[in-house]
This record gives structure tokens, sequence and C-alpha cells, in this order.
């Protein structure tokens, strides 16, 4: 257990980021990594062995947050009002909220591969394995949520191209 | 800004608000696979008794529904086996409306079980005392014995079990007055407590000691005619005997009669109506004190031969005897017996000897071996001739034993049941062990 606590302390920064960016509030993201965290120790033994539990972690966290959103019969409206994990004032604060609010309009699988190819920098090929689909999927996926977000926040993420830079 | 640096400044606060917990998802995670053991564990433990129930299921008489019988309504015909092993049910049902041919009836702790052809077990509903003794035909087909509704309301009861017809007979019950009066007043006719009931070869017909309310002056026996309608006749003994009791059919229509002559025991063969057709005096051996009682006959499938048990029922080492009936005096032969029952009639498969009952485990001895299992208690049998020159049905059981009686053949389901249980709890054990040891 020793060696699991020390992997957690040492990857839970990222993962808590990725669910954030997956799930949309610091809640939900809260639930996703732990349970997250909970399938991985039960294979522990196993993957720790095989050197390949970020990979597993990445996997698991992001089948979840898919499959979580279309079990939902109802979607959760989305939490209005503060957000202090984006900061308490500033222009900074601004932007992330505007950013924020268009990420959580696209759809989650849509969400996830900006994520694995724009936060995790994982390559088309990377992304579709962890996502369960084809490569051509995530490319087709990465060019709907990119185009969908220069609709969403024009000011802010209208340059954006193809490779998201 | 780019996407990768808009969202990686989206996320630089949240490490602050989202706190995993390692050590409740450790748990959490050894609870799941607790869980997941016990579950693996139990679902091959029902997987396993699911196995023996249908491997059980698979031993016995396949019961013949309405949608398989024929056309024309008449009965069902399977082949009629004996069972080699009765084994101790584990909920035991009664008697269903159509079970099919029966292979015999059995008293089992304090109550008459029907047998099937493979060794199923079924409850003769309400059937009564164990001193009143039901009757099974020939062919396995129909069974007859008395019910009892309360302690003092009786009927005869015929059932076919291969057509599902029942004929209910209330006016015969067991004659028993209370304060001088008729504990039953439906009672019209009265059936002799231990005494054997006998069919008639073509099963129609039903003979057993008793008389009717308005006794007569000589020993009587009731006639019914199970076949149709609910006719009870009583008829009267041959005249040429003092005492007599109704030892069998030697064909359709003729009793034979086993009583006291003037000089010796005699058979008598009479007709339905009381005429005498020709008697037989039975050469006693000295040492037997034989005056005749109801546990005379019955009489052999081919109406050549009567046995004749001890008056009072027991069944001693030595102590049976044949007598052929087409012939006057008519000599003995012995049947050996090491051991018996007490109040169980005899049954005949073929005519070279009578089937004598025993206690269990064994309930029949020679070639026609049945053991039960000691926990039933089975302390009388009571077989079909059909079953007795019938082929043999082994089942599961049957080829893993044979005729072994020792305790573990009893218990083999039981024990196969929790070796299945200590071979997946070590299995889980193991597992778990070697899972620790891995992951220190």
């Amino acid at each position: 257990m020793e060696d699991f606590e020390e992997w957690v302390r040492a990857r839970a920064g990222v993962m808590s980021r990725s669910a954030y960016l997956l799930a949309g509030d610091p809640g939900r993201a809260e639930d996703l990594v732990q349970e997250t965290l909970t399938r991985v120790a039960g294979r522990w033994p196993k993957i720790s062995s095989s050197g390949t539990p970020d990979a597993y972690a990445r996997t698991v966290m992001h089948r979840l947050a898919i499959d979580s959103w279309r079990r939902r019969r109802v979607r959760p409206p989305e939490v209005e009002g503060e957000h202090p994990e984006l900061g308490v004032s500033g222009p900074d604060v601004e932007r992330r909220l505007v950013v924020r609010a268009a990420l959580m309009r696209l759809t989650v699988r849509q969400r996830a591969v900006l994520v694995l190819r724009f936060f995790d920098d994982l390559t088309e090929v990377q992304a579709a394995e962890i996502l369960g689909c084809s490569s051509n999927t995530v490319k087709s996926q990465t060019r709907y949520a990119l185009e969908r977000l220069r609709q969403l926040a024009p000011d802010l993420l209208h340059d954006l191209v193809e490779d998201g830079r | 800004m780019n996407l990768s640096d808009e969202l990686r400044s989206l996320t630089d606060g949240v490490p602050g608000f989202v706190h995993p917990d390692a050590g409740q998802a450790w748990r959490v995670a050894a609870r799941r696979r607790q869980r997941r053991r016990v579950g693996a564990g139990l679902a091959l433990v029902m997987a396993l008794v699911v196995v023996l129930a249908g491997v059980r299921s698979l031993d016995r008489e396949a019961v013949p529904g309405p949608a398989t019988g024929p056309a024309d309504g008449s009965p069902t015909q399977h082949a009629l086996t004996l069972p080699t092993r009765i084994e101790r049910p584990y909920v035991l049902h009664n008697l269903p409306l159509r079970a099919g041919r029966l292979a015999g009836l059995v008293w089992s702790r304090d109550q008459w079980l029907a047998v099937s052809p493979t060794g199923h077990l079924w409850r003769l509903p309400l059937a009564t005392r164990r001193d009143y003794l039901p009757a099974i035909s020939p062919d396995g087909s129909t069974v007859a014995f008395l019910q009892s509704f309360t302690p003092k309301q009786n009927r005869l009861l015929v059932w076919n079990t291969t057509t599902a017809i029942l004929r209910f007979f209330s006016q015969v019950g067991t004659g028993e007055t209370d304060n001088g009066k008729l504990a039953d007043p439906a009672t019209r006719f009265w059936i002799q407590s231990e005494s054997p009931a006998y069919f008639s070869p073509d099963g129609k017909h039903l003979v057993v000691a008793g008389d009717s309310t308005h006794p007569g002056t000589r020993d009587r026996a009731l006639l019914i005619d199970v076949s149709h309608g609910s006719d009870v006749t009583v008829i009267d003994s041959p005249a040429v005997t003092s005492t007599a009791f109704p030892a069998g059919w030697l064909d359709d229509s003729h009793l034979v009669w086993v009583g006291t002559t003037a000089q010796d025991p005699a058979a008598v063969v009479a007709t339905l109506t009381g005429d005498v057709v020709r008697s037989v005096h039975l050469s006693m051996p000295k040492t037997q004190a034989a005056q005749g009682s109801q546990w005379v006959g019955p009489v052999s499938p081919d109406g050549r031969q009567v046995a004749f048990g001890p008056a009072d029922g027991s069944v001693t080492p030595g102590s049976i005897l044949a007598f052929p009936l087409d012939r006057d005096p008519s000599p003995y032969a012995v049947a050996r017996v090491s051991h018996g029952t007490m109040g169980c009639p005899l049954s005949w498969g073929t005519s070279a000897a009578p089937a004598i009952p025993q206690t269990s485990p064994r309930l029949l001895s020679g070639s026609s071996s049945v053991v039960a299992d000691p926990r039933l208690h089975v302390d009388c049998a009571i077989w079909a001739s059909d079953a007795l020159t019938g082929a043999r049905h082994q089942g599961l059981a049957g080829a893993l034993f044979g005729l072994n009686t020792a305790w573990w053949t009893w218990w083999w389901r039981e024990l196969a049941i929790g070796l299945a249980v200590v071979v997946t709890g070590g299995f889980l054990l193991w597992t778990r062990r070697r899972r620790r040891s891995s992951a220190t």
C-alpha cells in the first residue's frame, strides 16, 4: 500500500486538474479522482508491476467521466455563481470563467479529447487508445470541439486552429 | 495564449480544492475485491447445487402432463422399473395427480409414501395409520388407501396415477366407534385393520377383509369396483371354512380364501358371488402352528401358489411358506429368510418366490434388491408385481454405489457440496495470500 500512496501523492495534482476539466466542478472532480484511485488500487499489484499506472489511471478516469455523463437521466444544471478554484479577482479570473463556461458547453467526449490532446499532450493515436475509439474519431471530435469553442468564446478562442495552437 | 496554456491556467488553483484520499481508495478497493470473491464463491456453490438438483431431477421418472398423454385419454404408459436405491429427499411433496406408474409403497417415519420407478418418494396425502395398509395394482397404475380428515373421519381413495382419475368411497372407513356409535356417520362399510388389500390382476377390483355396519355371521370381505362407479359389495367367506381371510386373486373373476376347515387349513377358490370352485388342503409343517390369519397371501401372479405367513404377521427365519393351488393336499415350499418386518404383506414379482419385506436399508434381498437410506426408517414395503419383474433403475447414485449401504453412500450429496465449499474457500484464501505477498 505504501507504494500506492506514494504514487497518489506524486500524481494527485495532475489527476485533479484533468478531472476538473472533465467534470467542471471541484466536488465532481474529487469524486471522479477518488473513484479512479479506487479502481487503480483494486488492480494495483498487476498494473504497478507492469509499469503503467499512469496510463491505466488516465484511461479509467476518462471512461468513468464519459460513462457517468451517459448514465445521467437529467443533466445537472450548471453551477452558477462563484468558482473559487478559478481565483478571487482580476482579469485572469474573468478569462478563466469564460474558458470554463465554453468548455462546459461541449459534450464530455469532446472535452475528454481536448484534455488528452492539449492538456496531457497525447497524440491522436494515444488518445484514441484511451477513449476506446479510432484515431479518426479523435481527429473529428477535436475539430468539432475547437469549432464549438470558437463559436462559444470568439473573443478569446477565435484564433484556435486544428492543433489548438 | 493557446489552448494548452488556457487549460493550464484554468486549472492552476484546482489542486487546492480537490483532495483525493489514497487510504480510503485502498480500503474501498479491498472491500470490493472481497465482495467479488464471496460472490464468486457463492455463485460456484449455487451452480453446484443447481447441477446436483438437475442431476437428481433427471434421475426421476418424467411426470406425463395432460399435453403429453394420449388423445383418447387412455393411461400414459412408461416402462415400470424397480429402483436400486431410494434416497432421502430434502423436501417431501404430496403425490402429484398424475405421477405415472409407481413401483411401490413404503411406510417411512410415520407416513405412507409412494415410490416412483426411479426411487423418488412422494407422500400419500392424508393417508391414515400404519395398521391400515395401502394397496397397489400389479401394473403400478393405481393405489388405494384410507384417508383420514380428522382422527375419526375416513374415506377410501382409489387413485389412478396415470389417468389422474380419483374415486372416493366415503362410505368405506375404519368403522371405529365412539361411545357405542360410529365415529364417522358416513361409514357404511369398514376395513379390518392390519389386513392387506389386493387388486385383481386387471386392476378393476379391490378386495380386503372387512364388513358392513350390519355385520354378517361369517368372515367377510369388501369387494370394491374401482373401475367405475362407487360399488362396494360385501361377500361372505366360503361356507367350507370356519374362519377365512381373502388371500388374493386366482384371476380376474375368482378369489382365493385361506381359512380353517374342520381338519386343516385350506385354500378355497371361489367366484365373486361366493360359489366354491375347489378347495385345497394345506399340509402345514408340524412346527408351524398356523391357523390362518389376515396375513395369508397374496396369490402369485400366475394364480398357482399362495404365500402363507405366520399368524401374527411377523417374519421370522424360515417361516414363509408357499403352497401350490393345483394340488390337494398341497405341499409347502419354504422361503428362507434371515430377517423381516412385522405387519407387512408379501409381494410377488415372478411366481418363483414371494418378495419378503424387510426394514431399511435393505428393503428386498436377492436378485431384486432395493436399498433405502437408513434415515428413512422404512419398515414396510409393498411392491407392484410389474416393478419386481421389470428392469432395474440405477440412476446416478445406483451407478456410483450400487447396493452399498455404507453411511457415506447416503451422504454423498452433502459431502460433495461440503467439498465444493472447502475447495472454493481454500482457493480464495490462497489467492488472497498470494496477492498480499506480491503487494509487499
